[in-house]
């Protein structure tokens, strides 16, 4: 297995540490990468990064990176795909992978990160450090019926403890700073790519899954625990099923999308009619729309908020009313997301192999529909740039600066 | 006043979602005059509904409130909250016996 597909969460201490080691692993062929933030030039003193990428978007100064190492051109290509945004606003079809690896800071991000790599059913290694102590943590999750999750070993307290963000402004909703040093992120970044090996080498389930690996550099000391499921854990281990739909977002309406399914559900977002804004009492237009939190006030920047009661988790045609002649796209849905229809509300937990002999059988007990990506170029999997097509050849040449997998030589460079 | 409780509410609270004000032109600085919206502070995962309404009533009867310009709903309210502080709280009585505990499991 030489193609397999990974998601890194995260590009700031550990994840950029990490991210040279997996760009040097055959067995891995395409990497994602996701963060909203810019380099600062505080990140200089504890991040793999140089002078050059401050100000620059995480994700794209990392793919550059990985691109110089292995570039996407040739028989041993990586496909570095960028996506500048919270993991928990992306269309979860773009995230489908062989592991998710969470590089992240805050409670509420692993969290998102755990639900999203349990519904698509896959492996999760997360990795934590902690400054004060000198401690570097790597745990690795597979979703399985018995299998545990990150939120499993969580108390009342941890609950308590998730990053807030308020109404009123105060709050941004980040983590406390780890106060770890380049090095132990760094060395939490290697232990995290042995892990990442041992799971991409097919040793799925065994000897990797629910251990936790700590070390303590400090006091100088090594240790291994396995955890359970947690039966009172609050979060729910369920997986989705996901078959192709074969959908337009541009061009299928609302109205067409809940005929078809018999109701619209995103899970994980929600389907608001209303917005306003709570710094200077702005309201938007009424339209239809998914809460991707990237809602902003035009105005004054501030987050804006649902007005009223009017948030659906499902849509159904009464609701649509007057919205039904929208089109998923004017709705917010975007090419990779999972859509829920109304007629089934089950599902379970699927094993991979059981997911295949489902799809042979052509058993009808899938519950979700995932809008077909269309990766026309490749190379940064963006919808913002169409491929520009090289002149003399005809066929793309550069997306964002990058040369295009498939282009002739001499149109890249 | 509405509580909306998402399903996996036991597992994130969101404030922004879940807290909505149906009354309108309640005059507090962290009630918005016009907008549907209250800020009531730290709501936590699994917060019981009882404590949430204790945060409601001790905001309403301005035994809690947060008078600061920069991160208020209604400025007007937040200066005039400013200069009356020696009148609050407008009801100090509280709401109930506060031995109350409900604990909330999972399903």
């Amino acid at each position: 297995m030489n193609n397999r597909h990974v998601v890194v969460a995260g590009c700031g201490n550990t994840g950029s540490h990490l991210l040279p080691h997996l760009a040097r692993m055959a067995s891995i062929s395409r990497i994602t990468l996701v963060d909203p933030d810019c380099y600062e030039p505080a990140n200089l003193a504890v991040q793999n990064i140089d002078r050059t990428d401050v100000g620059r978007p995480k994700v794209e100064a990392q793919a550059e990176k990985l691109r110089r190492i292995r570039p996407s051109l040739g028989a041993w290509g990586l496909d570095v795909i960028a996506l500048q945004d919270r993991i928990e606003n992306l269309p979860r079809g773009l995230l489908m992978s062989d592991l998710i690896v969470s590089c992240l800071d805050s409670r509420s991000s692993r969290q998102r990160v755990n639900e999203i790599a349990w519904r698509l059913n896959t492996p999760l290694a997360d990795c934590g450090v902690l400054g004060s102590q000198k401690l570097a943590r790597v745990d690795v999750y597979v979703p399985s019926p018995e299998g545990n999750c990150v939120e499993c070993n969580w108390s009342h307290e941890d609950y308590s403890q998730i990053e807030q963000q308020y109404l009123c402004g105060a709050g941004s909703g980040a983590a406390f700073p780890t106060m770890a040093s380049s090095a132990l992120g760094a060395l939490a970044a290697s232990l995290m790519s042995i892990e990442i090996a041992k799971i991409l080498d097919g040793k799925r389930g065994e000897p990797v899954a629910a251990r936790q690996v700590i070390v303590g550099a400090e006091h100088h000391f090594a240790q291994l625990s396995t955890s359970k499921r947690n039966p009172n854990c609050r979060f729910d281990h369920r997986s989705w099923f996901v078959e192709p739909w074969d959908c337009q977002p541009e061009t299928m309406t609302v109205g067409e999308a809940i005929d078809a399914l018999g109701s619209l559900q995103i899970e994980g977002h929600l389907w608001v009619a209303e917005m306003v804004c709570a710094g200077c009492g702005r309201r938007g237009e009424k339209q239809l729309r998914l809460n991707r939190p990237l809602a902003r006030c035009p105005a004054c920047n501030r987050r804006m908020a649902s007005s009223g009661f009017g948030s659906l988790e499902r849509l159904d045609r009464r609701f649509a009313g007057e919205f039904a002649s929208l089109t998923l796209a004017q709705a917010g849905l975007r090419a990779g997301d999972i859509v829920s229809g109304g007629f089934i509300t089950a599902c379970c937990n699927w094993r991979r192999h059981e997911r295949e002999s489902l799809q042979r059988n052509g058993s009808n007990l899938s519950a979700f529909h995932g809008i077909p990506v269309r990766r026309g170029h490749g190379a940064c999997g963006c919808e913002r740039h169409p491929a520009p097509a090289c002149a003399s050849h005809g066929s793309a040449a550069l997306c964002c600066g990058v040369p295009v997998q498939g282009a002739c030589q001499e149109c890249a460079g | 006043m509405g509580i909306w409780f998402p399903q996996d509410y036991l597992r994130r609270a969101d404030g922004f979602e879940m807290l909505r004000v149906f009354t309108p032109r309640i005059w507090h600085p962290n009630v918005s005059a016009d907008l549907p919206l209250i800020c009531i502070g730290h709501l936590t995962p699994g917060t019981s509904l009882v404590d949430i309404l204790y945060q409601v009533y001790d905001i309403l009867t301005y035994q809690k409130y947060n008078p600061r310009e920069d991160d208020c709903l209604n400025r007007g309210a937040c200066s005039w909250a400013r200069e009356r502080e020696h009148q609050f709280p407008i009801d100090g009585r509280p709401l109930k016996r506060r031995s109350l505990q409900l604990e909330v499991k999972p399903l």
